[in-house]
């Protein structure tokens, strides 16, 4: 009950006063100010009365937006930047020499090599090759992705501050290694709201490259300190992608309509008498799930797409919950105008058996992952959605574990790895950055995490500095305190 | 030795130039006071002659002093300009009211009073006009201005100035961000009026002809360009530039020439054509304002807001209707699955917002050629257009070709042929046309690739390639380091 009573005190009488006299005084001042402005219909002063619970926040975006959603191709467990994307011939040149104390500088280590009397370096055992005609380096583990070099962006010199799979990951979700923010597709709901009433803005979809390997935690697309009704919403493989979204047997469409409305009634009767935000957001995410019973059935039947699309995914596309089915469901989703769809791929943490694991691994993205960029480019899609492909962090130079002819492993690397990025006012055919001969420190055009997200918003029109939350007495925001947008990357 | 005592006697124009403002105002105070009864029969009126006397001596002390202040070069060439034409002004008139002033004493011709009145109010108004010019030299332009408070009409004003960023597109680096350096740095010696070293820097052609010491400037190598090198020299160097005594350049804008000369000392290229990196953007926003290096150049545009019922009657239809940004009255429409039944009656809502729309999106609609013939052509300021999955034919893109500012177009799912594209040579603009699933043929893209460079149809994804999978991975890299 404490809480209920807290939340009572959301509104006492000083505070609806102050607020009240600051709230019609700023409209008097913004009348003087910019009559056209404040009448013209586009400003919309954030929960004000009438406002759909889903509309966008943002008035309007700072900058033109060069995306107008997100497909974001999360590879968790950090996969190996230096046996997909960064060649580095000196490690199979010194392949089995101690990594040099003057690249590590005192660079902290997990507890998984920290005891290791020796880092012996581990070159690659997989060839790369310059591809199209920007000449970007790809492995022979990713010949569908090298295939269509010239429309990727590549970034590698990414860097992070985590060193575990936990933070890094919230790290890049939600610019804080601590749980608890909200994360970017949570921000966008909220900052630019949804071009489609019948589906989240919000989407996650998850699948597994091969078992065992690290978990994933649905707070990684909770909505944090924002309204609940922007966190991502999963969809699941199978026959009931959203749970409990069906009627059980027996109950009849009226039947769920009319306990809608009589919810409804309530909780507003509720809300009346307790002011609790969330209440609206618990009848908007109820109304939603209405909405959701018809058009995910739609969104999920695949019996529409041609044979020719579904052989550019490949095989495994017809494998609910797998990578390419994921990503044949994402661009619908795309399609349908959902903002943010946010995937994620387990299995890239190779701390030993690397040589054969990533195999597995790339087998289930590389063709996938290149057919979406196509498929969303025939369809003029590319032009205004941004594919994002990275995991948390990279992996060492070193070996973790023995390392012998056939084998070896890598561990954590948080100061250098690859992402790339495609469509969405990103330039295409451009590889951006470089790290040293060892492929362990950045050397040239760092982006740190914050840096990426700034870049990633203003993409989305939306300037980072200035999208902030409100709440326990400060404003929040996706890059904290940091971040810079990297223009080289923008077309 | 005289060209120390310049400056020293230049110095003291800031104390000079007060007494004539004292003697002016003071003059004006007598004749005012004398005109009141309770000073009335003192005859303090007998002192104008000998006030406005000193405020034309003071005054012709001030004009000298500056005059040879101004030499120094220290400051702003125009504003130092206007404040000497009006301290002339200013000087004759007190001459004139204080000879005028003398005169009234010993004729009663109507003359000289009228004379006196009208050169005393001349003078006070050029004295306000010359004194606020003077303290902006000294203490910058915005000095008065700065701590204003903001009145209503006036800070939008302010704000929608701050709001309409520079077009980089249409904005030359040279002329925009180097030239004024030259002009105020170098231009007073190396310019018409002065050729120090046979060099002159006053126009493209003689920057790139140099001077007596050869080239100045090395395209793509500032470092190893006279130019920058002749500004790095210590200052105790003879041939250091700008010599000892002129001001010197900023850090700023020696960075922007630098960057400039780096970037192949173009003269003609645009902002948006070149890469500026970050630790520049602050000195080129201070010179040009605000402006978005990655702002498409379509926001160069300007037109009127628009109507907001029209822009609520697109929104009860469904559509989706935004400014391109914060501060554009361009508009994004689009229209979101749920607007999918959207017909040719439902068009003719865009006709009043023609001059704004700049994005469209009528994927999927029900849109068809008659209301697209009746509508694109008013869409003047048309930037992104996807007419895909609707039922058009070639028809609907005949009046494209009078949309000079296209870039993209999706068409990908319509009936349009090979002779549909043919409107869209015409379009210099055009970037990406999408056209999977249309009857258009390679052929017929290529006609319009080549008709115009830098397009790029989209005609479907290439038929995906297969690949073997690695398998052993130790005998691959053998095989390849063979």
């Amino acid at each position: 009950m404490k809480a209920l009573d807290d939340l009572k005190f959301n509104a006492t009488r000083r505070h609806f006063l102050s607020a009240a006299s600051l709230g019609i005084g700023s409209v008097a001042l913004g009348a003087l100010i910019d009559p056209a402005r404040l009448m013209g219909g586009t400003a919309q002063a954030p929960g004000a009365a009438g406002a759909a619970p889903t509309g966008p926040l943002l008035p309007a975006t700072q900058f033109v937006p060069r995306a107008k959603r997100v497909i974001y191709l999360f590879q968790s467990g950090g996969p190996s930047q230096l046996d997909l994307f960064d060649e580095k011939p000196l490690l199979r040149t010194m392949n089995g020499e101690d990594l040099p104390a003057s690249i590590r500088m005192g660079q902290r280590l997990t507890g998984m090599t920290a005891h290791q009397k020796q880092f012996p370096l581990a070159g690659s055992h997989f060839a790369m090759a310059r591809h199209g005609q920007s000449g970007a380096v790809v492995s022979e583990l990713l010949p569908h992705i090298a295939s269509i070099a010239d429309k990727l962006c590549f970034v590698k010199s990414m860097h992070t501050e985590a060193i575990n799979h936990d933070p890094a990951v919230t790290f890049v979700q939600t610019g804080s290694q601590q749980a608890g923010r909200p994360s970017i597709g949570s921000w966008l709901s909220y900052g630019l709201g949804s071009d489609n009433a019948n589906l989240p803005a919000f989407i996650v979809l998850l699948s597994r490259g091969r078992e065992g390997d690290q978990p994933l935690y649905s707070r990684l697309w909770g909505s944090g300190f924002l309204p609940s009704q922007h966190q991502g919403v999963q969809f699941r493989r199978g026959k009931d992608p959203v749970l409990y979204l069906g009627d059980p047997d027996g109950l009849s469409p009226e039947t769920r309509r009319h306990m809608l409305d009589t919810f409804r009634q309530l909780e507003q009767e509720q809300h009346a008498r307790v002011l609790d935000p969330e209440i609206n957001a618990r009848i908007a995410q109820y109304e939603m799930a209405y909405r959701m019973q018809t058009s995910v059935p739609e969104v999920m039947d695949f019996a529409n797409e041609p044979q020719s699309v579904l052989d550019m995914y490949g095989p495994e596309v017809k494998t609910p919950g797998t990578f390419a089915a994921n990503c044949l469901l994402a661009r619908r989703l795309a399609e349908r105008d959902v903002r943010f769809i946010q995937l994620y791929h387990q299995g890239w943490d190779q701390h030993g058996n690397l040589p054969k694991d990533i195999r597995t691994m790339t087998r289930s993205v590389d063709q996938p992952s290149a057919a979406l960029v196509k498929d969303l480019e025939q369809r003029g899609l590319l032009e205004d959605t941004l594919v994002i492909w990275g995991g948390e962090f990279g992996r060492t130079n070193y070996s973790q574990g023995k390392l012998t002819k056939e084998n070896y492993g890598r561990d954590h690397h948080p100061r250098s790895f690859t992402v790339w990025m495609a469509g969405g006012g990103v330039k295409a055919g451009l590889s951006y950055g470089e790290t040293d001969e060892f492929g362990y420190n950045v050397v040239r055009d760092p982006v740190h995490v914050h840096d990426f997200q700034a870049t990633l918003m203003h993409l989305l029109g939306v300037e980072h500095e200035q999208f902030t939350f409100k709440h326990q007495g400060r404003r929040y925001r996706l890059t904290d305190v940091s971040g810079h947008v990297v223009k080289a990357l923008l077309a | 030795m005289l060209t120390d005592l310049q400056p020293f006697i230049g110095r003291f124009h800031p104390l000079l130039v007060h007494l004539p403002i004292g003697f002016l105002l003071l003059a004006g105070a007598v004749e005012i006071l004398s005109r009141l009864k309770c000073f009335e029969g003192l005859g303090i009126a007998r002192l104008m002659p000998a006030l406005l006397g000193l405020c034309a001596l003071t005054t012709a002390a001030a004009i000298g002093t500056g005059t040879l202040l101004s030499w120094s070069g220290e400051y702003d060439a125009a504003l130092v300009w206007r404040h000497q034409q009006w301290g002339l002004m200013l000087g004759a008139v007190v001459v004139l009211a204080s000879a005028a002033s003398w005169w009234r004493t010993r004729t009663d011709h109507r003359l000289p009073n009228l004379l006196y009145g009208g050169a005393f109010v001349l003078a006070l108004v050029l004295l306000g006009l010359t004194g606020h010019v003077g303290g902006s030299i000294t203490h910058g332009e915005t000095y008065l201005t700065e701590h204003m408070p903001a009145v209503p009409f006036l800070a939008s004003a302010r704000a929608s100035t701050a709001m309409s960023p520079v077009d980089p597109s249409t904005t030359p680096v040279f002329k925009t961000l180097v030239a004024p350096t030259f002009e105020a740095r170098c231009v007073t010696c190396h310019g018409p009026a002065r050729q120090s070293g046979k060099l002159r820097l006053d126009s493209p052609e003689a920057i790139a002809k140099g001077g007596e010491s050869g080239t100045v400037v090395v395209a793509g190598d500032a470092a190893g360009s006279l130019l920058v090198r002749r500004i790095f020299l210590p200052t105790s160097d003879k041939k250091a530039m700008p010599p000892k005594g002129h001001p010197a350049p900023s850090h700023a804008e020696v960075a922007v020439l630098r960057w400039w000369i780096d970037q192949g000392a173009s003269f003609d290229q645009m902002l948006a054509d070149a890469q500026v990196p970050a630790h520049l953007e602050p000195a080129i926003v201070d010179r040009l304002g605000p402006v978005d290096l990655s702002a498409p150049p379509i926001l160069s545009v300007r037109v009127q807001p628009g109507d907001p019922k029209a822009i609520d009657a697109l929104r009860a239809l469904k559509l989706r209707v935004e400014p391109l940004r914060a501060g554009s009255s361009l508009l994004m429409v689009q229209a979101p699955p749920a607007a999918r039944l959207l017909d040719d009656t439902g068009l003719q809502a865009l006709t009043p917002l023609a001059a704004q729309v700049a994005w469209l999106d009528l994927g999927g609609t029900q849109v068809t050629d008659a209301g697209l013939t009746a509508l694109l052509p008013k869409l003047v300021n048309l930037w992104k257009l996807s007419l895909d999955r609707t039922p058009i034919t070639d028809r609907a893109l005949a009046p494209l070709s009078t949309l000079p500012r296209l870039e993209s177009i999706n068409l990908y799912g319509t009936a349009v042929t090979d002779a549909g594209l043919k409107s869209l040579e015409t379009l210099t603009r055009l970037r990406s046309v999408y056209a999977w699933q249309t009857q258009v043929t390679p052929q017929g893209a290529e006609a319009l690739q080549a008709a115009s460079k830098k397009v790029q149809v989209t005609l479907g994804a290439p038929p995906t390639p297969v690949f073997e999978t690695p398998t052993d991975d130790r005998a691959m890299v053998k095989a390849k380091t063979n």
